[in-house]
């Protein structure tokens, strides 16, 4: 697996750009790669895990997370000690339903190009830090079961398992999330991947299980661009991929409407998963991957 | 209500469905595209989607407005002012039909004074700038205000005689026409179907008509005494009657006001009745009809003039004369004698015919000067003329020869005439024929009117007394050139002689020349004022184009509703004006979504 030598950065790149780089083994490398450059970069060190204990300095720890403000209190040496560092374990469950094989331009990836790399992303971030990755891929039924590994090599059979992952028919998320209950019998970190267009209650009332077993949730709202904001235009018949159900409006009339629906479905969203303690973040597809990934880890 | 000066625009209203047209092939139009969130669209329009198609329908409905007021601005279109405001200074002329139908009883009330109440509503919406008149069914038309016309409605009574509504209306609208102003002719009539007949002129006539079904009714058609003067033995009389139905109806029969009997008569079948002897002088006779709700022709009267048998002296050697003479004698109207003298000059009442030998004539105008008659033989003439027709004449016989009777003094009349000219004349006790009563002369003597003519002439005309005639109330009648006044039930009227007289009511007017009785006149509803069967509304129409016609109680509002039209293009153009900028502050809308 090597990198291709013109690309920097590709963390930093558009996602279509990132797209016409290469395939999605080589460019997960690159973009994760930058992803990490970047972050030694930034005034925050550490991963988007929660703080667990003190404990005592040993000569061989990074100065980096000596409490130096526990050192001032006690004259003595502590190091902060993170959950990451007890070996976490991380099931993506990425959505391939019919409706994410869409893109509102030729030029932009679909969701599920979209989603399918930052899952590999995030599997190669996770098992770099010595994390075990899962992946559970699922349309109206669950369609592909990976189970969470530690090894790095593992990452080749995720990556494999998502570039074969062609886009099904409906929906249905909640047997999708029944599996991550078998998958991690332990506390982990489920990572949920959709475009978010299922039924909403049964997909919170999941999500909601989970956290209440102790999982950490994020919840990744992939949106093409078109779908946030309504191009405006004469009348247009809208017909879902999914359903088939077809709605006929001009969308120059209807523009503000459906955005300020769009914005209050994020919200709800946004609310909902907070109110439970589950992370909500929504990453359109024309983000580049390095945003992306700081929004699911945090950083 | 709406009219146009340039209806071929209408064509234009085609245009009006444009914008649903465009509309429904927008629609069919709408291109087709895959979209995920299709729910989140369902979402965005649920609320506002009725909101939004409201506007849509409201776009559409002021696009179709603005095109329909455009063209109908376009094609001229004008509305009555009363719909739009007070009528212009207008004319009209309020035709009150107090005619015989008048006086039907309906719902137990009279109808004229229902129709004088709608009236009196149609002269509510007049202003003090028009002009107004009132016609009735004496065809008098009287001008005033309002209040002045109210004054003479109230003053209305049935009258007995016939009101002819085309020639009300052609005088109606003579009189708009004179005015120079816009008006409308309003008839308040019981609209008869034998009271309609085509107008002349132009102009809105308004009918106001009762909405009721019209009472049946019977009247005398009839009723004739036959040859007059009767002679003491009596005579008969003729009594016909109409009715709705064939039912015998009770007929009383009254001489000189005494009842002689009832006699049932059949409707439409003449029954005769012998009236046995009378007094000499005049009296009358009366048929009366079981009163129903139509009383006015219930009653009908004729004079009757009863006098001693006329001696008669006739040359046995004229054949035609002789006959004829022999044929009255028979029939008891004279009888032999020498009371009047006829063919020849006598000493007493003569009815003077030319000599046969021409050389004779001057004699006998030499004679007839000596007796003071006013009147000679003149010149000869051949020529075939037929006789003009008169009472004492009714027919036009054919005459080939005859003296011309030339007047040399200022009494006298003329009875009968030959193409405008006298051909038998009176001068005192004396008449004066044009011709000898003898076919080689006229083919009066071959003819069936030779014995009335001559009885005519015998027992009425010789003793200077006018043989009663049937006139018609409200009809012109010509008054004997004597005569100087009627009387009616002992009231006095003056007339002129030789002048128009209209009967004011129907009965027995008797004709006098000083303190001598002249004659009698007979006068009668006019039959066809007894049928009350009404017109149709679409009868009218046809026959007065564009007239309007309506109840009693709804058609005075729309007295001066016809008057004058007001021009509907401003007001349309402001229509399409609001309609843009409606429409324009609206699509704005539209365009910038449901939420604005």
């Amino acid at each position: 697996m090597t990198r291709p030598a013109a690309v920097a950065r590709p963390d930093l790149l558009s996602p279509d750009e990132v797209a016409r780089l290469g395939g999605l083994e080589v460019l997960t490398d690159g973009i994760v790669e930058g992803f990490l450059a970047g972050l030694h970069r930034s005034p925050r060190r550490g991963f988007s895990v929660e703080f667990a204990e003190h404990r005592q300095y040993q000569p061989g720890d990074e100065p980096r997370y000596v409490d130096w403000k526990l050192l001032g209190r006690t004259d003595r040496l502590y190091v902060k000690q993170f959950e990451e560092e007890t070996n976490l374990r991380a099931m993506l469950v990425v959505d391939a339903s019919a409706s994410m094989a869409w893109s509102g331009a030729p030029t932009r990836i679909t969701k599920l190009e979209y989603a399918t790399r930052l899952a590999a992303a995030l599997a190669l971030v996770l098992l770099r830090q010595r994390d075990a990755a899962g992946l559970i891929t699922f349309d109206e039924s669950v369609r592909s079961i990976t189970p969470a590994r530690s090894r790095l090599g593992h990452w080749s059979a995720l990556a494999r398992t998502l570039a074969g992952t062609d886009p099904g028919a409906g929906t249905a998320a909640e047997p999708a999330l029944r599996q991550v209950v078998a998958a991690l019998r332990s506390r982990g970190m489920v990572i949920f991947i959709s475009d978010l267009l299922l039924d909403r209650a049964l997909a919170l009332k999941a999500l909601k299980f989970l956290r209440h077993r102790g999982h950490q949730v994020l919840v990744l709202h992939i949106a093409d661009p078109a779908e946030l904001e309504l191009a405006r235009g004469d009348e247009t018949r809208f017909r879902d991929p999914e359903s088939q159900h077809v709605v006929t409006l001009a969308p120059s009339e209807w523009g503000d409407a459906y955005r300020e629906t769009v914005q209050g479905v994020v919200r709800a969203w946004g609310e909902a998963c907070r109110a439970s303690g589950m992370r909500y973040a929504l990453v359109p597809t024309d983000l580049p991957f390095g945003a992306a990934l700081g929004q699911a880890l945090d950083r | 209500m709406i009219s146009f000066s340039l209806p071929w625009a209408l064509l234009g209203l085609v245009a009006a469905g444009l914008p649903l047209l465009l509309h429904l092939v927008q629609r069919h139009e709408a291109p087709e595209i895959s979209f995920p969130a299709v729910r989140y669209l369902e979402d965005a329009t649920r609320d506002a989607h009725k909101r939004l198609k409201f506007r849509h329908l409201l776009l559409l409905i002021l696009r179709t407005l603005l095109i329909v007021a455009l063209v109908l601005a376009a094609a001229g279109a004008t509305m009555r002012r009363a719909a739009i405001g007070s009528h212009p200074p207008s004319a009209l002329v309020l035709v009150v039909d107090n005619s015989v139908a008048s006086s039907a009883v309906v719902d137990g009330e009279l109808l004229l004074t229902t129709m004088v109440r709608a009236a009196g509503k149609v002269l509510d919406h007049a202003t003090l700038s028009d002009r107004l008149w009132l016609i009735g069914a004496d065809h008098v038309a009287h001008f005033g205000t309002a209040a002045d016309l109210r004054t003479q409605l109230s003053g209305l009574r049935p009258q007995a005689s016939r009101l002819d509504l085309g020639h009300a209306i052609s005088g109606a609208r003579d009189l708009i026409r004179g005015s120079g102003r816009p008006g409308q002719v309003v008839v308040v009539t019981a609209l008869q179907r034998t009271a309609l007949s085509s107008a002349t002129g132009a102009g809105d006539v308004l009918v106001i008509r009762p909405s009721a079904t019209p009472p049946a009714n019977r009247s005398i058609l009839t009723l004739s005494a036959g040859l007059q003067p009767w002679s003491p033995a009596g005579g008969r009389v003729t009594i016909a009657i109409t009715s709705s139905d064939t039912a015998p109806v009770p007929v009383t029969l009254a001489v000189g006001g005494r009842v002689l009997r009832d006699v049932l008569v059949t409707p439409g079948v003449p029954s005769v009745q012998r009236i046995g002897p009378q007094p000499v002088g005049w009296t009358t006779i009366a048929a009366t009809l079981p009163p129903d709700e139509l009383r006015l022709d219930d009653t009908r009267a004729i004079p009757l003039r009863v006098v001693p048998l006329a001696a008669v002296e006739w040359d046995a050697g004229d054949r035609y004369i002789a006959a004829a003479a022999l044929v009255l004698a028979g029939d008891g109207r004279i009888r032999a004698g020498t009371g009047i003298h006829l063919g020849t000059l006598g000493p007493g009442v003569s009815i003077v015919m030319p000599p046969e030998d021409a050389a004779r004539t001057g004699a006998l105008n030499r004679a007839l000067a000596a007796r003071g008659v006013t009147w000679h033989f003149g010149n000869f003439a051949t020529a075939t003329e037929p006789t003009d027709t008169s009472p004492i004449m009714p027919t036009r016989e054919l005459v080939t020869h005859r003296y011309l009777l030339e007047h040399t003094g200022v009494d006298g009349e003329v009875l009968a005439t030959v193409n405008g000219t006298p051909w038998l004349v009176r001068s005192g006790d004396v008449l004066l024929l044009g011709s000898r009563l003898d076919p080689a002369w006229t083919a009066l003597p071959l003819s069936a009117s030779f014995v009335p003519f001559l009885d005519a002439m015998i027992t009425g005309a010789a003793r200077g007394e006018v043989v009663t005639p049937v006139a018609i109330a409200g009809e012109p009648y010509r008054m004997p050139e004597r005569a100087t006044a009627v009387a009616r039930d002992g009231v006095l009227s003056s007339v002129e002689g030789g002048a128009i007289w209209n009967p004011p009511a129907a009965g027995v007017f008797h004709l006098l020349a000083g303190t001598d009785t002249l004659g009698a006149i007979a006068v009668g509803v006019d039959p066809r004022a007894s049928d009350l069967a009404r017109a149709t509304d679409s009868d009218v129409r046809t026959l007065w184009r564009g007239a309007t016609v309506a109840g009693l109680s709804a058609g005075p509002a729309l007295a001066f509703a016809t008057v004058g039209r007001g021009d509907l293009r401003g007001a349309l153009l402001i229509v399409a004006l609001l309609c843009v900028v409606a429409e324009t502050v609206l699509a704005g809308r539209v365009r910038r979504g449901p939420s604005s």
